[in-house]
């Protein structure tokens, strides 16, 4: 929505007399955030007239109040008011902030209403006055403002306590009054005290609903004080208060409304638990629904009926807890015949951020809710997941990434009838559209919907305009999309504008040119200026690339009181830009325990040189894939608590992070080598900017070289987002002009074609009849997306494509896909390495692998270099341009696994490098590569014919303790209690010392859950003794740290 | 009616005396016109049930001291003669100005002691400007006084008095939107109202306030040009130009005391 639809009833209806009234409010929105934008007394009193008018308009549409006439009114009157400072004076004062309130509820912008409640009043200091009327009104206002902010239940008891309070003081209070007001008034004061009366009782209903859902019949009652509280005010000739019982009561209808019990009432049994559950937490309670949670519900969000839900939503509408409510109706209605669900993210961060949130918020309801690590292998704890098909499993809800759960379906989880998936979660699911992801989870998606015959589908992304197609795909008649991306209605606000630079020489300022874009953003027409720079280091002419002003800009901004976020084309350009913002960032900073807590584990995780550390003392940080995951946690969290000032990250920040973020400063929106941001991307990022819980407008903004590079800048951020494509049609394009060519050169062209491949054969593992397979082949392709989209003649040439390959697939090969996740053809040719190898089973000791004598894991390195799933990303880690070895990344993996600490690898592979750089080089050869693919490649070595192994013969526990060998290079650990602490979050460089505790401890440890393993490292005692040597932290500081690592703070 | 004096800057602007001379005519117009101002005050004693369920309705306490007060309002409403003043007012404004009132619906909107939020008068008054109607809203206070000094102490009594009252008016913005949203949400739309309305809003807040006060002194003594002069002066500047500033004196032939009960034809 274009801010001119905003507020075009307003504009259109009154424009001779207000003129162009939107760019007014803009204006005001925008001088909010900076200070060099001021109004005129003028605009003022544009403003003020505005708003009454718009109280003028919205009183004209009182019976309308569904129109979205009486929307744009409220939301005008809203924006408008809320802009204005406000002292606590006199009774008008309260008045016009009760207006405020009510106008932006009915409006559906209760989050922004919350907003203005805690950063423009002060509640502790409204004042009570001892004049009884005045007492009651104030106070009544006071318990209101408390209803509205709600950090916790106890705000909301404190209303009744508070309602309560003024009826013991009755006594005390009104005889005065009303003796002093016989005189002045006779006797209207009276009407007056018994009208307010019933707003108290109003407000006191109000508060018990929010606490409780009672009483029953809260709305009735409500009409019912405020027809007797408005026919006293009349006869008090208070019309003030007349007034305000009128607006007040479609006030206390909407938050009636908009509250859990009024939307979820007698939905089921678990649904009403969790309701109970989460109004009595201690902070984050939730008592009312945003508009697009509310609406999700109203358009059939837990209708039984509906297979496939698509729903489309903005970042920060609060998606979790739709997805929460999904989850409990599928859980009430199989859970007790083993049905489970599973909620798939993009990111190892969003694991264990939605493990956590779920885990919090089902622990009370008695459901099991477990993850899966983001691995692409099935480690020895995790083994059980599979085993029967994941008959043995007894989890509620499955947390893990695509990837993974492509691994776990294809073995049979989730299939059977003991333990059938019920509903799939797919988080971030405009993913499917992603050129090198996107077909693995297309096809999950596919085999899900082959495979578990219960399933449901709830997909969760932002815009796509082909919802209706996807849904379709996914659940036929029975899919139903749920459109969540409002014109009218917006999660935050936020400007959007081209950075650009002026001047000459040594002396220039840098502006902000705000733009128009598809999604609502402020606009003015002057440029607001950002950074004056007198005398500066640099030439103006120097300063000619978008980093370079990104960085200016950045480094000049560092001070205002709001996180900003730099965002870099990789990952190297991150290092630079927090270099520079530390070297030129002269502010103390007050020592902050948090903050030095987390420098110390970024110390004692990658070494006193990396630069983190330092960067950390000025609040600065970075934050990209090759930075450990749990640093970046932790990272996360101190942005969220407004504890750093930059953060300076790669674009894979945009995925489901749950931080607030004000500013996000953008070098470029083109990725190198891949042309511009899909503008989808794009949104979902600078949606994150200015959100709920913020109070002020945020900015995105974009550096801009030249007056060319703005037209630019200014036609990307207007383009509508495209449709949602498969990638398979890019995929047949280019097999269009190869269709000759072999599988294995396909795949080496583009890895791609895995994705594909592992889905036919997949396919081969439940048909064995060669001519079944064949017939049914076009039918299973019918059943992806991109074959629904692709054309016929691709069609045709695909299918032909894949029959000859679906002709020569043994069923064996299949199997092994399945297990390992790679193709048949890699499998082929890993296969066809090993034999040269001859590997045998004493080879894969852990003590004979990860020994630096032991030439296997070379060899073994050597096949991984060969396959083509994880050929290129090896391929990547590099000394200069030259790639390592395999000798060099085999000394890579040696390392990690035996525990050597980041800076101690990086010595001894960086050799030229510098400390910082040789450690930057190697935590991103490890975090970013070794860890993903080498243990992916290892785990299919082990399941191939020629590794040495037998698995027919071994003992369960063997198989077990074999399994964890990738895990080993997964965590960067060497015994296999170590992998299961890792896995429940405790620091690689402590995890051997408490995983040896816990391994004492409990004999049986394998059968142990994560959940089970959270549970008892609460205790202390696993945490004494467990830490290294000069250890930058002690034990209640790792302890401490692996509270926030499972949130458990 | 004749005019007995008048002081006029304009048309919005200034300050006359209106004389009834026949006692038949102002009776003849109290008994019709200002009677069907009057309506019926409505059932206020059923007010007194839910007085007494204050209790069980909203835990407050019915205390004594609520009831006695509220019975005596209850009487005093009874025996309200300044409502005949401001009825006898807005006919007389009607006849004379081209005023619109909506009386009956907004009649609680008044309050006679001053109350803060409130206004006499809330209505419309339409000017003829170069072949269009204008439509303004009208604010104004009146006040009923059989005082023989003059101006009577209505008139300029401190805080209560008429200057005062609008220059209050005069100054707060909140307290004029408040009348026109009370206005609006008392009157049961229709189709001149609604056209008034929008007209008078559109006037409103066009630059320069554009809206009418009225203050009108109803008297049942001689007329005497000093009951408005030094007001209408001293509130002429301190209200600007642009708005409309009109005081009037109605001065009647039949003593205050006796018109409730010839509009109840007692005295026929």
């Amino acid at each position: 929505m274009s801010m001119e639809n905003k507020y075009k009833y307003l504009e259109d209806d009154f424009g001779d007399i207000l003129g162009k009234i939107s760019k007014h409010i803009q204006k005001a929105k925008i001088s909010q955030r900076f200070d060099a934008i001021n109004l005129s007394e003028e605009e003022n009193e544009f403003l003020i007239k505005a708003k009454e008018i718009c109280e003028i308009q919205i009183n004209s549409l009182w019976h309308q109040r569904s129109s979205n006439e009486f929307l744009s009114y409220c939301l005008s009157y809203f924006d408008i008011s809320s802009y204005f400072d406000y002292e606590i004076r006199n009774e008008n004062d309260i008045l016009e902030i009760f207006k405020i309130i009510i106008f932006g509820y009915l409006s559906e912008h209760s989050h922004f209403v919350r907003n203005f409640v805690i950063s423009k009043i002060n509640i502790d200091t409204v004042p009570v006055p001892d004049k009884w009327n005045l007492r009651l009104l104030y106070s009544i206002f006071k318990s209101v403002l408390y209803l509205i902010k709600k950090d916790n239940w106890k705000d909301i008891s404190n209303v009744v306590d508070s309602i309560n309070n003024l009826r013991s003081e009755q006594r005390k209070f009104e005889h005065n009054y009303l003796n002093q007001v016989r005189e002045e008034s006779q006797s209207y004061g009276v009407t007056e005290l018994v009208s307010l009366y019933h707003f108290a009782k109003v407000v006191d209903i109000l508060a018990s609903y929010l606490l409780e859902g009672n009483p029953n019949d809260a709305e009735n009652k409500i009409e019912y004080h405020f027809r007797v509280a408005s026919e006293f005010a009349e006869i008090s000739q208070n019309i003030s208060l007349f007034l305000l019982y009128k607006y007040f009561k479609e006030f206390a209808i909407k938050l009636i409304r908009n509250t859990i019990w009024y939307n979820l009432k007698g939905v089921n049994h678990l649904v009403s638990m969790f309701n109970k559950f989460t109004t009595k937490k201690e902070s984050g309670g939730i008592f009312e629904l945003l508009y697009p949670q509310k609406h999700s519900l109203r358009e059939g969000l837990l209708n039984p009926d509906k297979r496939s839900i698509v729903i489309t939503l903005p970042t920060s509408s609060g998606k979790t807890l739709i997805a929460e409510y999904k989850i409990l109706q599928a859980l009430n209605n199989f859970k007790q015949r083993g049905g489970w669900v599973a909620y798939l993210v993009p990111t190892k961060s969003l694991i264990n951020q939605v493990y956590s949130r779920l885990k919090q918020d089902f622990e009370s309801l008695d459901l099991k809710v477990e993850k899966a690590s983001g691995s692409i292998e099935i480690d020895g704890f995790e083994v059980g997941l599979v085993e029967n098909k994941g008959d043995n499993t007894n989890f509620d809800v499955l947390v893990t990434t695509y990837e993974k759960m492509n691994l776990l379906v294809r073995q049979g989880l989730g299939t059977t009838d003991k333990r059938q998936l019920v509903l799939s979660i797919v988080d971030e699911a405009h993913n499917i559209g992603d050129s090198s992801r996107g077909l693995n989870l297309e096809m999950l998606l596919s085999t899900i919907k082959n495979d578990c015959s219960e399933v449901n589908f709830l997909l969760l992304t932002p815009d796509i305009p082909n919802s209706e197609e996807i849904t379709e795909w996914l659940g036929g008649e029975r899919g139903k999309v749920i459109n969540l991306e409002l014109d009218w209605w917006q999660p935050n606000e936020r400007i959007i504008g081209a950075l650009l630079l002026h001047g000459r020489g040594r002396n220039y300022d840098i502006t902000l040119k705000t733009l128009n874009t598809t999604k609502g953003s402020f606009v003015i027409g002057e440029d607001i200026p950002i950074v004056n720079i007198e005398n500066a280091n640099e030439n103006k002419s120097q300063l000619n690339s978008k980093i370079k002003i990104s960085q200016l800009v950045t480094s000049k901004i560092l001070n205002e009181n709001f996180p900003i976020i730099v965002l870099a084309a990789e990952i190297g350009e991150t290092f630079k830009i927090a270099e520079y913002l530390f070297e030129n960032c002269q502010e103390s900073f007050e020592s902050d325990d948090e903050v030095e807590l987390i420098r110390r584990f970024v110390r004692a995780e990658l070494g006193d040189d990396f630069p983190l550390a330092k960067y950390l003392g000025k609040r600065i940080a970075i934050h990209h894939s090759a930075i450990p995951d749990e640093i970046r946690q932790l990272i996360e969290i101190l942005m969220e608590k407004g504890k750093l000032k930059v953060l300076v990250a790669t674009t894979t920040i945009a995925q489901g992070i749950n931080f607030p973020v004000s500013t996000v400063i953008m070098g470029s929106y083109i990725y190198p080598f891949c042309g511009p941001m899909p503008t989808r991307d794009f949104w979902n990022m600078a949606g994150r900017v200015g959100r709920v819980g913020q109070e002020s407008i945020g900015l995105v903004g974009i550096s801009c070289r030249n007056e060319k590079d703005i037209r630019e800048t200014a036609e990307y951020v207007q383009k509508a987002t495209k449709v949602l494509l498969s990638q398979l049609e890019d995929i047949v394009n280019d097999l269009e002009q190869n269709s000759n060519a072999e599988f294995s050169s396909l795949l080496f062209r583009d890895e791609r074609w895995s994705a594909i491949l592992q889905y036919v054969s997949h396919l081969k593992t439940q048909i064995t009849d060669l001519q079944e397979f064949i017939n049914k082949l076009e039918q299973k392709l019918s059943d992806t997306l991109g074959y629904r989209q692709i054309s016929n003649d691709k069609r045709k040439l695909l299918f032909r494509k894949l029959e000859e390959y679906a002709k020569s697939l043994s069923l064996q090969y299949a199997k092994w896909t399945d297990s390992t996740g790679f193709s048949t053809i890699s499998v082929e040719q890993m296969i066809r390495n090993l034999n040269k190898t001859n590997l045998s089973i004493e080879q894969w000791k852990k003590e004979q692998l990860f020994s630096e004598q032991n030439q296997t894991l070379k060899n073994l390195v050597g096949i991984m270099l060969n396959t083509y799933e994880i050929k290129k990303p090896l391929e990547e880690i590099k000394i200069g341009n030259t790639s390592l070895d395999r000798n060099s990344l085999s000394r890579l993996i040696i390392y990690w696994v035996n525990g050597y600490k980041i800076p101690e690898i990086a010595k001894k592979l960086f050799v030229r490098e510098e400390d910082s750089k040789a450690i930057e080089l190697t935590s991103k050869a490890l975090y970013k590569t070794i860890t993903t693919f080498a243990s992916w490649g290892i785990s299919a070595i082990q399941k191939m014919p020629a590794s040495g192994i037998d698995w027919e013969k071994m003992t369960e526990q063997e198989k077990k303790n074999l399994l964890n060998i990738p895990a080993y290079i997964y965590y960067g650990v060497n015994t296999d209690e170590s992998v299961l602490m890792r896995k429940a979050n405790v620091p690689r460089s402590i995890a051997k010392e408490v995983g040896e505790k816990y391994r004492q401890k409990f004999k049986d440890f394998y059968k142990h859950t994560t959940s089970e393993v959270l549970n008892c490292l609460k205790q202390r005692s696993f945490w004494t003794k467990i830490v290294p040597e000069n250890s930058p932290l002690n034990e209640d500081e790792y302890f401490a740290i692996w509270k926030k690592l499972n949130y458990l703070e | 009616m004749k005019i007995c004096y008048c002081n006029c800057d304009g048309i919005k602007r200034g300050y006359r005396g209106l004389l009834f001379e026949s006692p038949d005519k102002f009776k003849q117009m109290i008994c019709s016109e200002v009677k069907c101002k009057l309506r019926d005050e409505p059932q206020r004693k059923n007010m007194l049930d839910i007085l007494d369920n204050l209790k069980n309705d909203v835990n407050f306490e019915s205390s004594k001291c609520l009831k006695t007060d509220y019975q005596l309002l209850l009487d005093n409403v009874e025996s309200q003669n300044f409502r005949i003043g401001e009825a006898i007012a807005e006919v007389v404004l009607e006849d004379k100005f081209k005023c619109r009132f909506y009386w009956n619906e907004i009649r609680d909107a008044r309050n006679q002691k001053g109350n803060k939020t409130g206004a006499d008068l809330v209505g419309f008054i339409q000017y003829t400007k170069e072949n269009d109607n204008e439509i303004l809203f009208l604010f104004g206070e009146v006040k009923t006084s059989s005082e023989k000094k003059s101006p009577p102490q209505v008139m300029t009594q401190k805080n209560k008095g008429m200057a005062d009252q609008l220059k209050d008016l005069h100054l707060n913005n909140g307290k004029r939107l408040n009348l026109i949203c009370y206005l609006q949400s008392k009157i049961d739309i229709h189709e001149k109202f609604k056209q008034d309305f929008k007209k008078a809003v559109y006037s409103y807040y066009k630059p320069d306030d554009n809206y009418q006060l009225f203050g009108v002194l109803v008297r049942d003594t001689q007329e005497n040009e000093n009951d408005l002069k030094s007001v209408y002066e001293n509130l002429k500047n301190t209200i600007p130009k642009s708005t409309g500033l009109n005081l009037v004196a109605i001065y009647v032939p039949i003593k205050k005391a006796q018109w409730q009960d010839i509009i109840n034809e007692k005295m026929q």
